[in-house]
């Protein structure tokens, strides 16, 4: 038995250069991260919920303006995000991020809905795409003028 | 008497303090029924003496955690060689969800699982999870290792067979949960979805040569209640997945797990070699036009075993398993609108020893088969009524012939 424990001059480098390497990627990767967006301005009127048309665009570093796919709408008091949906510049879809199979907030990706808990799945309409769910999630009528998206709850 | 009124008073009033101002139509108490992001000024901390019961679940008229789970019980009789323990009734397992989106994009999930009756009862899945981007999450907890497909997606209800996959419990020894931390992520397209995980989690212990069995056995580890506490070797078992689903065609996973299994040094001193433990999975499964759906997981596995082990102790391990599920009828039926009535067959192998002896050049046996046809209704997608009939092959590590088991099954399991 011993109690020493060398590293040879190849395992070092070897091990140095994994290491940074490791941390340059993970630094590029952070850096690259958009995150999933919450509007910023949504104002509940009565029974609808408005969100001003500009929420979709995103602005680079650079000033270059590109279109979101996909925008939450998320008020206080709210028990689950919108999943408000841009199909075209004047078609919508919003449904309720509440998986129909046992009540878990879902995971928004460009155009589909999954659920991390058991792996439903939903299209941008809320349409079970992937069981275990069989209902497919509470939808809401949007409408859309040049300024502003509508949210129709009830 | 005014100390009773006055408790009625202030009782009657705690819905009116829950509520939220918006209208009371269905729809809006749908979507503002539970503040998950920001506690109401009322419920903040006044003293330690508080903190018992001001917790978010016992907020008055607000629930933040959904709640759910499965159930799975069956029926048995089998016989080996002829030899019967004659009928008996199982409790498999009933399993409790909880879930909880704590804040923006950082949510809690778990599973507590209760294993024949209450003979274990096991923290499966407990973790929580941070969406920094769709393709870069942090996860830590208590974690399922992703290895092959079963491990992760074990529920009772999604199967048609009563039992386990054998490849999936004995080599791979599902369902396989450790402490640890990792990143996921998934990348959607119109037709395509990319996924990876890449975790680092507490692994196996010297109990997988070490064990009652007198073979290789990696499942023998789960008994070191120990590694949710610390590593039994301070090495991390580090696991691997990525995957690739084409819509309505099917998906492909490939994914490895290894580490090191033995207490290499001790107090600084090194009492022996790293000895590693490598498994590797690959999973798949597609649905045919004629909606039949196959599924399988195919597995090998590296074991290091010290040379004064002798060879019935496997170095190499491989077994695999295929199922197929047809609907022959979907529909209405019996009241139920989305009922469907499949036939089904499941063809599984383990190989515990992939090796010959030295001294003969002979193989080294220690494998079986099994044949599992099966007929299944499910009232809905979330519950299945199951009838198995299996037929199993087992040959000793000599290659005798095999000892053959045969028995029916039936059981159901549900979502609840």
């Amino acid at each position: 038995m011993s109690s020493n424990t060398t590293i040879n001059r190849q395992d070092f480098l070897k091990t140095c250069g994994a290491a940074c390497l490791g941390v340059v990627s993970f630094s590029a990767l952070l850096t690259s991260c958009k995150s999933v967006y919450y509007a910023q301005m949504p104002v509940l009127k009565g029974n609808v919920i408005e969100v001003s048309r500009k929420e979709f665009d995103a602005v680079s570093k650079k000033g270059e303006v590109s279109i979101r796919p996909f925008i939450l709408v998320e008020m206080k008091g709210q028990s689950f995000p919108i999943y408000l949906y841009r199909r075209s510049d004047t078609d919508y879809s919003a449904v309720l991020m509440k998986c129909s199979h046992q009540g878990n907030e879902l995971n928004a990706h460009d155009g589909h809905l999954t659920c991390p808990a058991h792996g439903s799945e939903y299209d941008a309409n809320g349409k079970v795409t992937e069981g275990p769910a069989e209902k497919n999630l509470t939808a809401y009528r949007v409408t859309a003028d040049p300024q502003t998206i509508t949210i129709h709850i009830a | 008497m005014k100390y009773c009124l006055l408790f009625c008073g202030a009782f009657a009033a705690l819905p009116a303090l829950a509520q939220v101002d918006t209208t009371q139509n269905a729809s809006m108490n749908a979507l503002f029924g539970r503040d998950t992001t920001l506690r109401p000024p009322n419920a903040q901390l006044k003293l330690n003496m508080d903190a018992t019961y001001d917790r978010p679940f016992l907020t008055t008229g607000k629930m933040p955690v959904s709640v759910g789970g499965y159930l799975e019980a069956n029926t048995q009789y089998m016989q080996t060689n002829g030899v019967t323990e004659g009928f008996s009734f199982q409790m498999r397992r009933m399993t409790v969800f909880l879930a909880a989106t704590i804040n923006r994009r950082i949510k809690f999930l778990s599973e507590i699982e209760f294993e024949d009756g209450t003979k274990e009862i096991n923290i499966e899945f407990a973790a929580m999870d941070i969406q920094f981007d769709q393709l870069f999450n942090l996860r830590g907890g208590i974690i399922m290792n992703p290895i092959g497909s079963f491990n992760q997606n074990h529920d009772g209800p999604k199967w048609e067979f009563i039992d386990r996959p054998l490849s999936s419990t004995r080599i791979i020894p599902s369902t396989w949960s450790n402490v640890g931390f990792g990143l996921y992520g998934k990348k959607y397209s119109r037709d395509w979805v990319w996924a990876y995980e890449a975790y680092l989690t507490n692994g196996f212990d010297d109990q997988i040569i070490a064990n009652d069995q007198n073979r290789t056995f990696l499942p023998a580890t789960k008994a070191n209640q120990d590694r949710f506490e610390e590593s039994f070797n301070g090495v991390p078992l580090i696991t691997l997945k990525t995957a690739l689903k084409r819509r309505k065609l099917g998906e492909i996973g490939l994914s490895w797990m290894g580490g090191v299994y033995n207490k290499f040094q001790d107090d600084g001193l090194i009492l022996d070699e790293r000895r590693r433990v490598d498994v590797w999975a690959v999973d798949f499964n597609t649905t045919l036009p004629t909606r039949t759906f196959i599924t399988g997981e195919l597995v090998w596995a590296h074991i290091n075993v010290p040379p004064s082990y002798t060879q019935q102790f496997g170095r190499k391990q491989q077994g695999g398993w295929i199922d197929i599920v047809h609907p022959i009828r979907r529909g209405r039926m019996l009241g139920w609108n989305t009922a469907a009535l499949n036939v089904a067959l499941r063809v599984e192998r383990v190989d515990y020893n992939v090796d010959k002896f030295n001294e003969t050049g002979e193989n080294i046996f220690d494998e079986l088969w099994s044949v599992v046809p099966a007929i299944s209704f499910r009232p809905s997608p979330t519950t299945v009524i199951r009838a198995n009939y299996r037929y199993q092959w087992d040959t000793d590590l000599l290659g005798n012939p095999p000892a053959r088991t045969a028995g029916f099954q039936f059981g159901f399991s549900t979502y609840f």
